[in-house]
């Protein structure tokens, strides 16, 4: 489709058109490596938040040296996009903690980072009041990191400012979301994450500008194949939309998701209240899906996904976790469980950062499709 | 199949462990004759923690509290329970009984826990699916140190259906977070205490129990000094059990007692100038990470054969250097909390750098002129820390060697190979 064409070609590479305009005009560019840093601290600041991805990354050689091969392969192709200078574009990376890998990673980029900005977020791991308290702790930190680093101001008015915008491009993301509740849905698994990822990718404001633009299009899109099985796809280190067109191509839609570069990245809204942005800002985050790295989280996750399964009306999941990542792994024991109590089927199909499919995968897509279909 | 709570714990502890700690106290094998007062001084102790749990288990004033490296037993003793850092149990089962061991890992396997989750947290979660966790008990975990604890303590909760409390551990390293830590132990800890024991706080209980670890605490800091002096007191083994005793039974008389009893043995020995023996040290290693739980006689080998003395671990060779400030429950809770973060596993949420730097300032402390890291096979942390450390220990020229295992499950590399490993290290880069 015609209209996808800009954020198909933003989703396909890291750098783009759009981040080069931005630094020719002065500005500043700091990648995140996780969905949990409060990017609208980092807009606050000026400066243009880019989450990091690896698109046509296929090798992690010199990484593999620096991690381990335990490591997940999203890890080392980040420290891997750093060891071969493909992040020379960036002023400044925001590291944190989600979970171990993502802690030595963060370790590795500030040793070798040749950046003058390297801050690391350290992320909460139990939900609760006090998680709350230092969520909001952490971006005071990395306000004041930001403003001695870059001589700048982060002004409660410009948290305020950002918060907007980004609520602006949150809200358009629902209506897109809302296009996937159809039967068939309007846009599909593939299509809605190749455009979540170009906002992760592009300023907001410019986000904001095309999508606009893109949704009356889709709204008026020709109906495409419909009773196809509708799939929700979770997982973590997913964001290749090869990999949903490879699975949708069985037959299936992917009618909703959980993923951190797709809903989970846009979900929940930003109310602000009198205690000021920051606990606004740290409200959203925690009334999220809980990343399985937090503990105590299931049971909120759990419900938050059940309410996504009825109203999008969903016949399977299937969770893409990457080898060797424990949270996923644990959590996806937990919800098979959870679900299969109420007769939903789940996939649970293991993979590496760059697989985008495999004979594999085929067959047990296949296999699954049958069985929601008998 | 369910087996009785405990029950090959304590057929264990009855009937090896006891017996065990007599044949110590009567002939204990040469060359270790003068220590067979201490190896049974330590393993009556341990007799006397798990004695403890199966009195607690059946006693409906008494709780068992099953708590998770990130916390120290203080704070459960003064609520009257009887403690387990769960951490600690696989240890009881890989020196005893392999066979429980490989077990309760199927168990969990076959239960749908990855096998690439650390052998700790697939032992655990597989005890609890045979039914061998204690009754009558209640779970406190911290989100440290590490991913394995993250899954495992959510499956247990659905498994086991006791009552479960998560304390954020701060992944920062400062006062500060020790204050955030210290004021969950108040706001969310001592309600929940109160809440699953139905007593309320009695601070002057709380104070007694902390004066009582704080004199553990000297007992445990003087004798690891003691290992700084070369040749050191005591051998590999023996300089394991001071930190292994503080963790599980911080708080209580007996363990309070048998750390005295090695601290003053261990400092005879260095006012006498007679540190050395039974082996020549030849070489002082400081070990990285756990070391194997499988092979009792491990240490015992390395000096006799290779001269190589494990002089510190880098999880024993605790962070901090003050005893816990009795004034106030703040105070004391800081304390406590700073115990959590900073002395036991939770070290391992520390970033890489102050992670080497940690292990380099106990490498200096204690003259050792080798390092042995283990690289755990289901452990991210330390073994996505295996780069940095190379590059440093190249820069600093530092032996190093790196072990690629389970120190839980000897079946990921054997009691052989390991030792293979260790003698072709000792053999040519040390000589
Ligand atoms: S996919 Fe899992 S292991 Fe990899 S960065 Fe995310 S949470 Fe960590
Ligand atoms: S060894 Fe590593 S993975 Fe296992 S409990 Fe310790 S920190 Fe966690």
């Amino acid at each position: 489709m015609e209209e996808l064409r800009y954020f198909e070609k933003i989703a396909s590479c890291l750098d783009n058109d759009e981040i080069r305009a931005w630094k020719r005009s002065g500005r500043r560019v700091v990648g995140t490596v996780c969905s949990n840093i409060p990017e609208e601290v980092l807009q606050a600041a000026g400066v243009l938040p880019v989450r990091l991805r690896a698109p046509g990354l296929m090798d992690t050689a010199n990484a593999d040296s620096h991690l381990h091969r335990i490591n997940c392969s999203y890890s080392r192709a980040v420290l891997e996009l750093l060891l071969s200078d493909r992040l020379e574009f960036l002023d400044g990376l925001v590291t944190t903690n989600t979970c171990d890998h993502m802690l030595r990673l963060g370790s590795e980029l500030a040793a070798n980072a040749r950046i003058p900005f390297v801050h690391y977020f350290s992320m909460y791991h139990a939900l609760g009041n006090a998680s709350r308290e230092w969520f909001v702790m952490e971006m005071e930190k990395m306000i004041a990191h930001l403003e001695v680093s870059f001589a700048t101001k982060v002004s409660p008015e410009a948290l305020q400012q950002a918060i907007r915008v980004s609520e602006r491009v949150r809200s358009l993301m629902r209506r897109l979301n809302e296009m996937r509740k159809k039967d068939p849905p309007l846009v599909s698994g593939a299509e809605y994450l190749t455009i979540a990822l170009a906002g992760m990718s592009v300023p907001k404001e410019r986000f904001r500008e095309k999508l606009e633009a893109l949704l009356p299009a889709l709204e008026n899109r020709e109906p495409r194949e419909r009773g196809r099985p509708r799939l929700m796809l979770v997982g973590g280190g997913c964001d290749l939309p090869g990999f949903l067109e490879f699975v949708e191509e069985q037959g299936a839609w992917f009618v909703a998701d959980d993923l951190c570069f797709g809903t989970r990245y846009y979900r929940g809204t930003c109310r602000e209240t009198d205690a000021g942005p920051l606990p606004a800002i740290a409200d959203r985050y925690l009334s999220r899906p809980a990343c399985p790295s937090v503990m105590g989280g299931f049971d909120h996750t759990q419900a938050l996904l059940k309410g996504m399964i009825r109203d999008w009306r969903v016949d399977g999941i299937v969770c893409a976790r990457l080898k060797f990542c424990d949270h996923w792994a644990g959590f996806t024991k937990l919800l098979t469980e959870a679900l299969g109590r109420e007769g939903i089927p789940l996939l649970d199909l293991e993979r590496e950062y760059q697989t985008s499919g495999s004979g594999q995968i085929r067959t047990r897509v296949q296999a699954f499709l049958e069985m929601i279909d008998s | 199949m369910m087996e009785t709570a405990f029950q090959r714990t304590m057929e264990i502890t009855e009937g090896f462990l006891k017996p065990m700690v007599d044949a110590f106290r009567e002939e204990m094998p040469p060359p270790f004759e003068e220590f067979g007062h201490l190896y049974a001084a330590a393993t009556a102790e341990n007799v006397a923690r798990y004695q403890d749990i199966a009195a607690a288990m059946v006693d409906s004033r008494r709780k068992v509290a099953l708590f998770e490296f990130g916390l120290v037993p203080q704070p459960f003793l003064a609520f009257g329970c009887a403690a387990l850092c769960l951490e600690t149990y696989p240890l009881f089962f890989t020196r005893t009984s392999m066979d429980t061991v490989y077990d309760f890992i199927e168990a969990a396997e076959s239960a749908g826990v990855s096998s690439e989750i650390c052998s700790t947290d697939r032992f655990l979660i597989g005890a609890a699916v045979k039914g061998e966790l204690p009754g009558n008990s209640f779970f406190v975990t911290s989100s440290s140190p590490c991913d394995g604890t993250h899954v495992a303590y959510p499956i247990l909760q659905k498994m086991f259906e006791s009552p479960m409390l998560y304390l954020d551990a701060p992944y920062r390293y400062d006062r500060d977070a020790v204050r955030y830590y210290a004021g969950q132990l108040k706001e969310q800890l001592i309600p929940f205490l109160e809440g699953v024991t139905g007593k309320r706080l009695d601070i002057d209980l709380l104070r007694e129990v902390v004066e009582e670890s704080n004199r553990a605490y000297e007992h445990l800091c003087d004798v690891h000094d003691t290992y700084k002096v070369v040749p050191a007191p005591h051998n590999g083994f023996l300089r394991l059990v001071p930190y292994l005793l503080y963790i599980s039974g911080a708080g209580h008389p007996g363990t309070t007692h048998t750390l005295k009893l090695l601290r003053d043995d261990a400092v005879r020995r260095v006012k006498e100038g007679r540190t050395g023996g039974p082996f020549e040290e030849r070489h002082r290693a400081l070990w990285v990470h756990v070391t194997p739980t499988f092979d009792l006689e491990l240490f015992q080998w390395m000096e006799e054969q290779l001269g190589a003395m494990v002089v510190s671990n880098s999880l024993s060779s605790s962070a901090i250097l003050e005893p816990i400030e009795t004034e106030s429950l703040e105070s004391m809770l800081e304390g406590i909390a700073w115990q959590g973060l900073d002395m036991t596993m939770s070290i391992m949420r520390y970033d890489t750098e102050k992670l080497i730097q940690f292990s380099l300032n106990t490498y200096e402390d204690y003259r050792c002129d080798c390092m042995i890291v283990t690289q755990h096979v289901g452990c991210k942390s330390i073994c996505g820390a295996q780069g940095m450390i190379r590059r440093v220990c190249r820069e600093r020229e530092i032996p190093v060697l790196f072990l690629e295992m389970d120190y839980n499950d000897d079946r990921v590399l054997s009691k052989e190979m390991l030792r293979n490993q260790l003698e072709d290290f000792f053999t040519t880069v040390m000589e």
